[in-house]
């Protein structure tokens, strides 16, 4: 065994799980253990880690977790976003809890389960391991040698989903220690409209693993928007991948919210892959104290006609670190793509770290492409202009830091989220309560 | 209501103003004319209080109590308004939400209730037509995708809003259409009156055909060269700023 002796913990137990399935389904998790037995996490020397340190997670020890632990019913529903009208599901330390999740009147067409109930066979058929393949991705490999529970969303042709569906993935306290490896798996039909929201949030101090990976098809002509939200504890590790694959004129509007943990790494992989498909890929990140936020993206075009509008936004305090790296590939039947990439990092204190790298690789020769990046403090002369009517520099500041992050959250088309979220900036930026009134 | 008495500022070491002494009476508009890097908007960005000038000798005072040891929003509170020659872009905050602010924080300082959304929007309805600015422009981020004579009038609707007693207008003619230029300065005009002063800054004399001036100052590397009624604007229009340069040289 070549990988790092102290990330063995990760399969601690396999065996005995994974002889409980059935025949095919052993087969692809015995493979996945492989593969991450052979290169353990593997990261010394690995570019994509290079902003990025993952000895503390190899040194902690964690386990695979075998049970969800036990939670308070009314505590964990106060943990959906408020006001939202949305379908509820509630899974624990990754598990689906049936008591706390309301499937009811979805729309004909609509298939919402609970992957642990699915055959095997029946998964494989509508996609599972065919995007988030494991050749290189140990975190993915894991994920799938270990996946207990999570999504399966299917949508027919033309089917459009009335309400948002909103997936919470509450850490419990119990599950301190361990690793939780839920999967999502989203079949979005031709003309089908769907929004899925994943809400992560850690229970207590103590430190988790959130190890977490979606698949999404989309047939031609699909409108998915994609939230996540990311309000991991302080001590916890938060990983995750989402693959999505796009046919002829979908649209994939994926907006991320990373706003806990102690580390955080989420990774987008997009092919767009029949013409006329468009992306727009837009997220916000605030680091604090002690904070990392890993975000990585990989979006090819694969065919003509296509579009991606990228726009990714931190706010850094403390000593956080925000590391951005983008990269959109048009490969050289990709005529008229059209391919904007932006990056932006507001340094709060002298301690925070940004590193940025948007990137282009391009094949094919009439193409619209650019990308760009900025990091730095709140502009001096908004502050004064601001001062000049009348606003205090710390109220100044506060407006200016709240109205970079704002951006973001106005892309989200569900006006309750949008709110939830807003109140969520006023409770976390710095000195936000000086700012009043109705924004 | 503002005297200044021998102002000397700088930036990044640089001396800008040499001396500057300018006294404006309460009911009055003066304009001051120079050419460019005459220090004409160090003047205003000093009167205002921006940071980025440092002042190096000389008194200001504003309402006969010392200007230049209250920090720019206190001076803001207190009723200055600079109309900024390049205003400043600020996405994510509405005009609406930065405009009330700002009235409430000057409503404040004077001891007044802060204005409700309602009485709010109704004053604004109503000086956005003096500005013949689109209402919708109300609800769009602070300057951003405003076009440059749009931002001009946003400046000059601000100061409509926020009625200063006193009112510094940097360049607002610069990149202004004639038509623009009128709307600018219809809405000026309306604000005079016997409490309130002016201090209009420009290159060129046009601006002074539509907000005349009760007198007219020549800036000229860093220092008032020439002083007169509104007919100096016109003799400066006709012989060109060389014209002081040289009258600067001889004296």
């Amino acid at each position: 065994m070549s990988g790092m002796a102290s990330s063995d913990t990760l399969l601690a137990g396999f065996d005995d799980f994974v002889a409980a399935g059935d025949e095919a389904q052993r087969r692809a998790r015995d493979e996945a253990a492989r593969s991450f037995t052979a290169r353990g996490l593997g990261t010394r020397g690995d570019e994509s880690w290079k902003y990025n340190d993952l000895k503390p997670l190899a040194e902690a020890g964690f386990r695979p977790l075998d049970h969800p632990g036990d939670i308070d019913a009314d505590a964990a529903a106060g943990h959906f976003t408020p006001d939202l009208d949305a379908h509820r599901l509630l899974f624990v330390d990754g598990i689906l809890h049936p008591d706390l999740s309301s499937l009811a009147a979805l729309p004909e067409g609509a298939r919402v389960a609970p992957l642990a109930g699915e055959a095997f066979e029946e998964l494989t058929r509508l996609g599972l391991g065919r995007r988030a393949t494991i050749d290189g991705a140990p975190f993915t490999a894991l994920n799938t040698a270990w996946w207990r529970d999570g999504l399966l969303l299917e949508l027919a042709d033309g089917v459009a989903l009335d309400r948002p569906i909103e997936l919470l993935f509450l850490g419990s306290e119990a599950a301190c220690g361990k690793m939780a490896c839920p999967r999502v798996l989203v079949r979005a039909g031709k003309g089908s409209r769907a929004t899925i929201v994943e809400n992560y949030r850690g229970l207590g101090e103590g430190s988790r693993l959130v190890n977490a990976v979606g698949e999404i098809e989309c047939d031609e002509g699909s409108v998915i928007e994609h939230v996540k939200i990311m309000r991991d504890g302080t001590a916890d590790w938060h990983l995750g991948s989402t693959h999505v694959r796009q046919a002829a004129g979908s649209r994939y509007l994926s907006r991320e919210f990373v706003l806990g943990g102690r580390m955080t790494r989420r990774e987008l992989h997009l092919d767009l892959a029949g013409e006329g498909a468009a992306c727009e890929l837009n997220a916000l990140y605030l680091g604090g104290a002690g904070q990392r936020h890993d975000l990585r993206t990989r979006v090819r075009h694969s065919v003509a006609d296509c579009e991606t509008q990228e726009l990714y936004k931190g706010i850094l305090d403390g000593d956080a670190r925000g590391i951005f790296d983008g990269l959109v590939y048009v490969a050289e039947d990709a005529q008229r793509t059209d391919a904007h990439q932006t990056n932006r990092n507001l340094l709060i204190s002298d301690d925070a770290t940004a590193y940025s790298m948007p990137r282009l690789e391009i094949y094919a020769d009439d193409v619209k492409c650019s990308h760009g990046s900025t990091t730095g403090q709140i502009e001096e002369e908004q502050i004064f202009y601001l001062r000049s009517r009348g606003f205090g520099p710390d109220e100044a500041r506060a407006l200016l830091t709240y109205a970079f992050a704002r951006e973001i959250v106005e892309s989200l088309s569900d006006r309750a989220l949008r709110e939830a979220l807003m109140a969520e900036l006023l409770r976390r930026l710095p000195r936000s309560e000086l700012i009043g009134g109705t924004l | 209501m503002l005297q200044i008495r021998n102002l000397h500022a700088s930036v990044e070491g640089k001396a800008i103003l040499k001396g500057i002494d300018l006294t404006i009476d309460t009911g009055e508009v003066h304009a001051i004319m120079g050419p460019n890097g005459s220090g004409k908007s160090t003047l205003s960005g000093v009167l205002a209080g921006n940071e980025a000038y440092t002042i190096t000798e000389g008194e200001v005072l504003y309402k006969g109590a010392d200007l230049l040891e209250l920090p720019a929003e206190e001076r803001a509170r207190e009723g200055i308004f600079l109309a900024f020659q390049y205003p400043v872009e600020i996405p994510g905050v509405s005009n609406t939400y930065f405009l009330r602010a700002a009235l409430n924080a000057r409503r404040q300082h004077r001891g007044e209730p802060d204005l409700d959304a309602m009485d709010f929007l109704a004053l604004a309805k109503a000086k956005m037509e003096t500005f013949e600015l689109n209402p919708e422009l109300m609800n769009r981020s602070l300057n951003v995708g405003f076009s440059g004579g749009e931002k001009k009038r946003n400046e000059g609707f601000q100061m409509a809003m926020l009625e200063p007693d006193l009112a510094i207008l940097d360049e607002t003619d610069s990149g202004l259409d004639i038509d623009a230029l009128k709307i600018v300065a219809r809405g000026v005009n309306e604000l005079r009156g016997p409490e309130r002063s002016s201090l209009v800054i420009t290159h060129y004399q046009r601006l002074l055909d539509y907000i005349v001036p009760d007198k007219v100052h020549v800036l000229a590397d860093g220092k008032i060269v020439k002083s007169g009624g509104k007919e100096l604007a016109l003799e400066l229009e006709e012989k060109g700023y060389g014209w002081v340069n040289g009258a600067e040289a001889q004296a």
